[in-house]
């Protein structure tokens, strides 16, 4: 028990010690997030609105304008001549134009939208409600009493916002890379330089050795999940709505399960260059498909179907349910994924036993 | 001339403190230890010698309980190694060939790590002060050269006092100065009342260290004898050496030259 305990705490101590493995799983995961956290996908899409009018029209166009802006600074207003506009539009610079022309008959406006085919669903939701501007205005003006008195309020229950997504799938993601760079290193690294065998030399037992690696290397993640909530709490306010001891325990069953992983592929490769040749893929494949950073619905169907069964997906799926939907462990998804990374980590810890090696050959 | 051996053992009340016995290995269809049997003495410096694939990292491994004996019986001070491997490992202090340590603990912190593996265990200062490395306890292993590394491997296997020490090229790339130095330490190692079993390439460092060798080739052992018996019965054999010998040689005048100081 005391040899179990020094021997973990040396682990952590040549951990700490060592400052590539610090940057990578300390603050790696950490600068993704930052950066996702600053980003602003929203930005990527236009919602600039071009308005084209003349003398004749100028009235309704400036009511529209005003209307709009009445309801929010969301719609920016540009101005300009019809082919300017157009212009624009087709650089993907405009989410909308809208051409006020005189009918050339009475009193009567034509108003032709044009929609930013990129942006369909936006442009179509814009003009909806500039029809609806219009059809207050004609009201106002023929001095006729609405009928209908149209309501709306948008409810977005979780109010999920990018960074909300992020961290949980960063949290899934970090667990993934010390279980995988950290074992696979470490083991490899010492039985490349003889260590696992001159280890082996002394009465330490397997068992011992390997136990002390699990909880070292479950204490750095633990820490390192820590310091990704906290930091990401108290700078982005990440909302966590679920509970705490729910997200420390599928952090501590994905964290085992990422280490049996590592465990087995170092029982496999042979050398450290096989071990990167075989985790370089797992882990990218794994990263872009599990739903770390965006959601696996832009997966075509059938990569969608497949990588609902990866461990990191039911990790990432799992602990941003409770994180951010504050789900329990009996709701149906985080059942699934608890399950699904206990069968996973099962799995491994098998392949873990049967490959592992102490020496080269 | 067994029975001369057993009589010049009675003699000289030499006890037997490793006994191996038909002990064989095979890797992938090739025999790499053939029916061996020796008996290690206490408190001698025992060489086994051999060329390379002989066979003896093999042999020493099996008898250090970290290979698996395929037939035969290896017995340290009583303890069967197959049935009892953790217990003869207690016994034990083994440096191995080309082994490294850990990259991020100073030399005090990788003895007292590895001390608490045995039941018995040294304070890794008095390891330190004896292998001369005692100002370089907060040094990590990468800040060391290579005598000081192979001194460090020799740290290790004294960490928990072991009866019977099993060195494994221990002068392998060493400079001459290093290596003098290194042969005054096994000495001295001896002197504690331990047994000693060496595997080198340097005959003349087996002739002046080892009171007995083997030899081994093709995981057979040839013979075993004290280096004066093998090289009298050499010579009784009319051998003759082509080239007479020089009362000095080459590495004399590097030691003339640069000293016997040792150089870290």
């Amino acid at each position: 028990m005391k040899t179990l305990l020094k021997l973990t705490t040396a682990n952590i101590k040549m951990y700490f010690r060592d400052k590539s493995a610090l940057f990578f799983t300390l603050f790696f995961p950490f600068i993704v997030i930052a950066i996702f956290g600053v980003l602003d996908f929203a930005k990527f899409s236009t919602s600039k609105i071009g308005i084209v009018y003349d003398e004749s029209t100028k009235q309704y166009a400036d009511g529209v304008k005003e209307a709009l802006s009445n309801i929010g600074d969301q719609y920016k207003i540009e101005e300009g001549s019809l082919e300017d506009e157009k212009q624009a539009l087709t650089d993907d610079d405009r989410l909308l134009v809208l051409e006020f022309t005189p009918n050339g008959e009475d009193r009567k406006v034509n108003v032709k939208a044009y929609l930013n085919k990129g942006n369909e669903q936006a442009a179509q939701a814009t003009f909806l409600v500039v029809q609806k501007i219009l059809a207050d205005f004609e009201l106002s003006i023929l001095q006729v009493q609405p009928m209908f008195n149209i309501d709306s309020e948008v409810i977005n229950v979780f109010e999920l916002r990018n960074i909300d997504y992020m961290v949980p799938g960063v949290v899934a993601m970090s667990l993934m890379q010390g279980g995988l760079f950290g074992v696979i290193g470490t083991i490899v690294d010492y039985r490349e330089k003889g260590i696992l065998k001159r280890l082996f030399a002394t009465p330490l037992s397997k068992s011992n050795f390997l136990i002390s690696q699990i909880l070292s290397r479950l204490v750095v993640s633990i820490i390192q999940v820590l310091i990704l909530l906290v930091t990401s709490y108290v700078i982005f306010k990440i909302k966590i709505v679920g509970s705490l001891v729910l997200v420390a325990f599928l952090a501590i069953l994905g964290s085992l399960t990422f280490l049996s992983l590592g465990f087995a592929i170092s029982g496999i490769a042979k050398t450290s260059e096989s071990a990167r040749a075989i985790i370089m893929p797992v882990q990218m494949i794994l990263m872009f498909t599990s739903g770390v950073y965006f959601s696996r619905e832009v997966l075509p169907t059938w990569l969608y179907d497949i990588t609902a069964y990866t461990p990191l997906t039911y990790l990432s799926d799992g602990l941003r349910d409770v994180m951010t939907r504050g789900y329990g462990l009996l709701d149906d998804t985080v059942k699934t994924a608890t399950i699904g990374i206990s069968v996973w980590l099962i799995i491994f810890i098998i392949l873990a036993i049967r490959s592992f090696k102490w020496e080269k050959k | 001339m067994l029975s001369f051996d057993v009589i010049w053992n009675k003699m000289n009340k030499q006890k037997p403190i490793i006994t191996v016995k038909n002990l064989s290995k095979k890797y992938n269809g090739l025999q790499a230890v053939n029916s061996v049997t020796f008996e290690v003495f206490e408190n001698e410096i025992f060489g086994i010698l051999g060329p390379n694939g002989a066979g003896k990292t093999t042999t020493i491994e099996m008898i250090e309980g970290i290979r698996e004996i395929d037939i035969g019986d290896i017995e340290i001070d009583g303890i069967d190694v197959d049935k009892n491997p953790d217990k003869a490992k207690e016994l034990l202090g083994i440096q191995l060939q080309d082994s490294e340590y850990f990259d991020h603990l100073n030399l005090c912190e990788i003895l007292d790590l590895f001390g608490q593996f045995y039941s018995r265990k040294v304070d890794p200062k008095d390891i330190l002060d004896k292998v001369e490395l005692s100002s370089k306890g907060k040094s990590l292993v990468k800040q060391l050269s290579g005598g000081q590394k192979q001194r460090l491997s020799i740290a290790l296997s004294l960490v928990n006092d072991p009866k019977i020490l099993f060195l494994d090229e221990p002068t392998t790339g060493l400079d001459p100065q290093a290596r003098r130095h290194m042969w005054d330490l096994i000495e001295r190692l001896r002197k504690e009342h331990r047994t000693i079993i060496l595997t080198t390439h340097y005959m003349e460092e087996a002739e002046i260290l080892c009171d007995r060798v083997a030899v081994m080739d093709e995981g057979k052992i040839l013979t075993i004898d004290t280096p004066d018996n093998l090289i009298n019965e050499l010579l009784k054999k009319g051998f003759k050496k082509e080239i007479k010998i020089k009362e000095a040689n080459l590495e004399d005048v590097f030691l003339d030259l640069t000293g016997k100081k040792l150089r870290d």
